[in-house]
């Protein structure tokens, strides 16, 4: 196009001079381009009018170049209110991000008036550049967006254990898995369970995290420990347990902390870029003393959680590295008792404690037989007391009017 | 030969001969400007009078930070659309209302770019007409248009291809049929 309308084209004119003489396909469109120019030209108009003269006094309404902006097309207009929509977007996360990481606004934006703070203040112009790097931070920020987040684990943290489970693409290719496993032996041979584990383990290049013994020779003991050992080598390592003895139970588990994993690498990613910006801010800004330290207070805090995200993450590694056994081992015992003939001692002893016991149950039982008949027995009494009185007079009315009579 | 900025230097001095140089030089196109895009040649004399009204007037104002031909155009395109906003109430005429001009050598063959011109985008169709009537520069156009210069160069490559192909369309159906339908 510009070739055949006379503009500058990337490449000596010349030289396309020759490519089109050589190739078809480009003859062929600039044949057609140019058969629709001239086609085009065939629209042909008269010259002006003699009426139309040069204006003999300026009048009338006045346009000025400004106002060549606001009578542009509508898909200019569309464009331009597209692009301040764009804007507005993303002076909103700008500010987001920058409320987020707590710098005050006015270290940005507010002229040093405090001349202890001169060594801090730096050129014009730069809030511009700092707003670029917030959105840039806000961007690494968003972890919900699993591409986008392993993408950034992968930028960010090459190197170290989470890496090996991301693709050059930023894909998880396999996933972060920490396995667990719970088994309970119970041996007849406690004696050697303790050096046989620690052989097993120390064989697989794992180690002991916790490991105890209870109960002695009188009793039935046992043996809990927990295991870490190469993810691996977990399936060889429970088959070894599994020989101490009759196992009882045996539990596997697993939890995919992939997602976690790029999650917590992003928000790591993201507070050390805090933590960096503001450490420039810091070092070329200017603003208050009150400002410089508010930042500094911020650092502190962001460090904190750098930090701390450090140690879960770890923890985490440790975790998918090496899975966790659970291992509890008990002696089999079996209760005996001898009971032989007893002496004529301890069966008078016997005997009078029977004796004994059977008396005070007795008391005891007859003393609260009283405590809940009580009150029964008391209303049944006084109701037999009025019964007898009323008979005894009555018999004695009796015998009184038999006697008048007979006399 | 004064370049255009002379000419506007003096105009803003009070020069009448200036005036009507720059008149001169620029009658015709701007005329032509509007007589391709205005229906009544009546309205397009008028609008033509008016951006160079606009023109002397604002003389004061002119800054040389382009070609004065994007200046020029960019005033008649502000005309243009205040016009158009302002007839907007109005019935809407085609813009081939009018029968081609007496001084086309082939009337046919402007009724049929006509139409297809009438069948592109808006921005497509003017882009187009300031290149290929007008013939701008694109970097003119871009000014003229108040778009980036890239731009300019795709647009006007897809304005061409459209009519192309607008063009194919239109010459392979009879003439009558073409008429007929307007």
């Amino acid at each position: 196009m510009a070739y055949l309308d006379g503009e500058s084209i990337p490449m000596p004119r010349d030289a396309m001079d020759a490519h089109i003489a050589a190739c078809a396909t480009c003859q062929a469109v600039v044949n057609q381009l140019r058969g629709v120019s001239a086609q085009a030209q065939t629209w042909r108009v008269s010259s002006a009018p003699d009426s139309l003269q040069a204006p003999a006094r300026p009048g009338g309404r006045l346009i000025a170049w400004p106002s060549l902006k606001w009578t542009r097309s509508r898909a200019a207009m569309a464009a331009l209110g597209s692009a301040a929509a764009v804007m507005i977007v993303i002076a909103a996360q700008t500010r987001a991000t920058l409320r987020n990481t707590a710098v005050p606004a006015v270290a940005l934006s507010q002229p040093a008036d405090n001349l202890d703070s001169q060594a801090l203040r730096s050129p014009t112009g730069e809030a511009r550049a700092v707003q670029g790097e917030a959105v840039q931070g806000k961007s690494v920020a968003h972890g919900s967006n699993p591409v986008a987040s392993s993408a950034v684990a992968g930028q960010l943290s090459a190197g170290d254990a989470v890496i090996q489970a991301t693709g050059p693409s930023g894909v998880p290719r396999a996933p972060m898995v920490i396995r667990t496993a719970t088994l309970a032996v119970v041996t007849k041979q406690f004696e050697g369970v303790r050096a046989a584990v620690e052989a097993i383990v120390s064989q697989s290049s794992g180690f002991i995290d916790h490991l105890s013994i209870t109960g002695d020779t009188a009793s039935a003991r046992s043996l809990g420990a927990t295991l870490r050992v190469p993810g691996d080598r977990m399936a060889a390592v429970l088959e070894r347990l599994r020989q101490l003895g009759q196992v009882v139970e045996d539990t596997q588990g697993s939890e995919d902390v992939t997602d976690q994993l790029v999650d917590l690498d992003a928000r790591l990613a993201n507070a050390r870029a805090t933590e960096q910006r503001m450490a420039d801010i810091l070092r070329n800004r200017t603003g208050k003393l009150s400002d410089v330290l508010e930042v500094e207070r911020e650092i502190a805090r962001v460090r904190l959680d750098i930090e701390r995200m450090d140690a879960e993450k770890a923890n985490m590694n440790r975790r998918v590295s090496y899975a966790t056994i659970t291992l509890t081992v008990s002696e089999e015992r079996k209760a005996s008792i001898e009971a032989g003939p007893l002496s004529l001692g301890t069966r008078l002893r016997m005997a009078a404690a029977d004796g004994i016991e059977t008396g005070f149950e007795t008391v005891f039982g007859a003393v609260l037989f009283v405590l809940r008949s009580g009150p029964v027995l008391l209303l049944c009494a006084a109701a037999g007391a009025a019964a007898w009185l009323i008979l005894r007079r009555m018999f004695s009315r009796l015998q009184g009017s038999q006697s008048t009579a007979s006399e | 030969m004064s370049s255009d900025d002379d000419l506007m230097d003096e105009i803003r001095r009070g020069s009448r001969a200036a005036c009507e140089l720059l008149f001169e030089r620029y009658r015709d196109p701007v005329w032509r400007f509007f007589r391709r895009r205005v229906p009544d040649a009546g309205v397009a004399e008028e609008l033509a009078q008016d951006v160079f009204v606009a023109v002397f007037e604002g003389a004061g104002r002119y800054k040389q930070t382009g070609a004065f031909r994007s200046y020029l155009f960019g005033i008649a395109y502000n005309v243009l659309f205040a016009d158009r906003r302002k007839r907007a109430h109005r019935a809407t005429e085609p813009l081939d209302a009018d029968p081609p001009s007496r001084h086309a050598p082939d009337p046919d063959a402007a009724i049929w770019v006509r139409d297809a011109m009438n069948t592109l985008d808006e921005a497509d169709r003017e882009i187009l007409m300031l290149r290929e009537y007008e013939e701008l520069s694109y970097q003119e156009i871009a000014d003229v248009r108040g778009t980036p210069l890239n731009t300019v160069r795709s647009q006007l490559f897809r304005a061409r291809m459209a009519l192309k192909a607008a063009l194919e369309t239109r010459t392979s159906e009879p003439v009558s049929k073409s008429h007929a339908r307007r």
